[in-house]
């Protein structure tokens, strides 16, 4: 409990700083989880910030980002970030009806709640896991790589996405190779390849005449910003309650779909979003409550999947084994020198031995609660505001001026050189993959831990 | 009310159409990354934001070190700038460049509301009556309007249903 005290005022701190920066991250289409909250936390660790500073920034920024995702995506069409993508078909519909403020407020409440449910279940379900963490260390590389198979047979590129992961590991092993022979050893740069991918692949294909034909058009993309007429009528002062904006069997849905996906935290955390709209979708009648419910139900889900993948690795296992630890949470991790995990050499050192199950229950609630003070009435009242500012005002050359720094910044930080060259290969090769054989990023996360974990483990025992 | 953050300003070398090769003007447009850019623009922001990026770690690591001597948390400083220079890219490219997207207000998807519950009635489950709906779903029917566009579309499917 002292610690807890002592902690306290840190943990309020860089959570409020996490919930503000990611809930204005969140308006800007497009912005991937993976490429803002990796580099981010990871300065955070790095600076020197406590444990639970480190937790509460991250979780905050998650649950805010999921909250003013939806913005762009319900008002524009243009999908927030990965995540927002499963919501745009509903969020089209809503618009056609004329009701995209409905949309927004549902989809918001919905993540309030559900964030809150989740934190709960996930320490729950950690904590029924826990028990079996020795085991699950123990089989970690094999585990690694049936989740690696698993996750990629489940992408839209099925059987393909498994075969695609042996080239990629081998190409990860043979760049971990290279640069250890110039004793450099790299992770984040890694991922930010992984996450960019998409955009290095379409600015060399700039380069490329054919391809820059290919990518060619003869007018600017249309955008069409939802009228505001909804959302000035709504402007109330005080402080939103999502228990008046959702009916009760919506709360029911938003709950229930929460706790099933807390569970199920090895998955793809976009899959699960489309798997639980799907059965929400499939017990409603009428047309117009099946599309609100399915909505508010889809947003919930993007909350509980990221704060259970985030958390119950973290708890249960030390070790990321989910797409979302191995990914945007990576940091939490591995941040040389701060943060290292090893499972061959049984290192374990992360924020999992620095904060006992009672501190990630309760930053987490923290970190909920602070998300929900920002991000929340921030997304109600200038929803409208926010959208119209960012497509009028932010040019995507800018968004990719920004983003290319970030490459260039992270990966020379890490590597040097080496680091730049190895999110290029990464970035190129992985976002071709991406592009055209149609894995998601989470399955090249994954092959990044079965390059590191998996391969020597599991040579280890044939050797 | 139709806005174009698309100007075309005269003798702005950005947005003037330019010639191809062959004299033609079209596709002056690139779509990257999932939205269109213009291609002279789109290489300036790159090479800002790898100035910038340079500047913030470099520039960052350098200024630092004349206030730390400690060489471990130099290097974690110059992260934090390096971001910063990222951000400062940015919001220069932002300032120089506007979107290149056309922003449209009007109610030109008013007219896809009888196709969206169309939709809905073709979903397996059909479109179901106002009345299976909760009272909170009801009334934020009635507010938009809609109330009407149900009830017409609950008939037809009626129609429909007792013709088959």
């Amino acid at each position: 409990m002292e610690i807890l005290l002592q902690e306290l005022p840190i943990a309020i701190l860089m959570g409020l700083i996490g919930a503000i920066v990611f809930a204005l991250i969140g308006v800007v289409s497009g912005t991937d989880e993976t490429a803002t909250l990796a580099p981010l936390t990871l300065v955070v660790i790095l600076i020197g910030v406590p444990p639970a500073g480190v937790f509460t920034f991250f979780l905050a920024g998650a649950i805010s980002k999921h909250m003013t995702h939806a913005i762009p995506t319900m008002l524009i069409g243009i999908p927030g970030d990965t995540m927002a993508v499963p919501l745009l078909d509903d969020a089209a519909r809503m618009r056609a009806l004329g009701v995209p403020h409905i949309a927004l407020r549902k989809a918001v409440s919905g993540a309030v709640i559900s964030s809150f449910i989740a934190v709960c279940a996930a320490v729950l379900f950690a904590w029924l896991l826990s028990p079996f963490g020795d085991f699950i260390g123990g089989i970690a590389p094999w585990l690694f790589l049936v989740a690696a198979v698993g996750i990629a047979y489940s992408s839209p590129a099925k059987l393909a996405g498994v075969l695609a992961l042996v080239p990629f590991v081998a190409l990860v092993l043979g760049l971990q190779a290279w640069t250890g022979t110039h004793e450099v050893a790299l992770t984040i740069s890694y991922f930010l390849g992984i996450a960019i991918g998409p955009m290095i692949v379409d600015l060399f294909a700039v380069l490329a005449p054919l391809g820059r034909a290919e990518l060619r058009r003869d007018e600017p993309s249309q955008v069409y910003l939802a009228p505001d007429t909804g959302f000035r009528k709504g402007g109330s002062r005080s402080f939103p309650n999502p228990f008046r904006i959702l009916d009760r069997r919506q709360v029911t849905a938003v709950a229930a779909t929460s706790t099933i996906s807390s569970a199920t935290f090895v998955f793809s955390p976009v899959a699960m979003t489309v798997l639980m709209g799907e059965l929400v979708r499939a017990r409603i009648k009428q047309g117009y409550q099946r599309l609100s419910s399915t909505l508010t139900a889809k947003n919930g889900t993007t909350e509980s999947t990221y704060i259970a993948e985030a958390l119950i690795p973290l708890i249960a296992f030390g070790l990321p084994l989910s797409p979302v630890a191995a990914g945007p949470a990576a940091p939490l991790f591995n941040a040389p020198p701060v943060f290292e995990t090893n499972p061959e050499t049984g290192t374990i050192d992360n924020l999992s031995t620095a904060l006992s199950t009672s501190q990630f229950f309760a930053y987490g609630l923290l970190a909920a609660v602070l998300a929900t003070i920002i991000a929340y009435p921030f997304a109600m009242r200038y929803a409208h505001a926010a959208a119209r500012f960012v497509v009028t005002k932010v040019s995507h050359e800018a968004i990719i001026a920004a983003f290319v720094g970030l490459v260039v910044v992270v990966s020379l930080w890490e590597g040097g050189i080496f680091g730049l060259l190895v999110s290029l290969t990464v970035g190129l090769v992985g976002g071709m993959l991406i592009r055209i054989v149609k894995v998601h990023a989470g399955v090249l996360f994954m092959g990044f831990y079965v390059a590191v974990l998996s391969v020597p483990g599991i040579l280890a025992v044939f050797s | 009310m139709s806005r174009s953050p698309e100007p075309g300003t005269p003798g702005d070398p950005g947005t003037a159409p330019v010639p191809g090769p062959s004299g033609e003007t079209k596709g002056q447009y690139l779509f990257v990354w999932n939205d269109t850019v213009r291609g002279n623009r789109l290489v300036i922001g790159v090479v800002i934001g790898i100035v910038c990026a340079l500047v913030g770690l470099y520039g960052g690591r350098a200024l630092i070190g004349l206030f730390i001597s400690e060489e471990e948390l130099i290097d974690v400083w110059s992260l934090v700038t390096g971001i910063v220079g990222c951000v400062v890219a940015g919001f220069i490219t932002a300032i120089a460049f506007r979107p290149a997207r056309v922003v449209s207000e009007d109610a030109h998807e008013s007219g896809r509301i009888a196709a969206a519950v169309e939709e809905m009635a073709a979903e397996p489950q059909g479109l179901g009556t106002l009345e299976e709906a909760s009272e909170l779903s009801r009334r934020e029917i009635e507010e938009a309007g809609l109330t009407e566009v149900f009830r017409e579309a609950e008939a037809r499917a009626a129609r429909e249903g007792s013709e088959r």
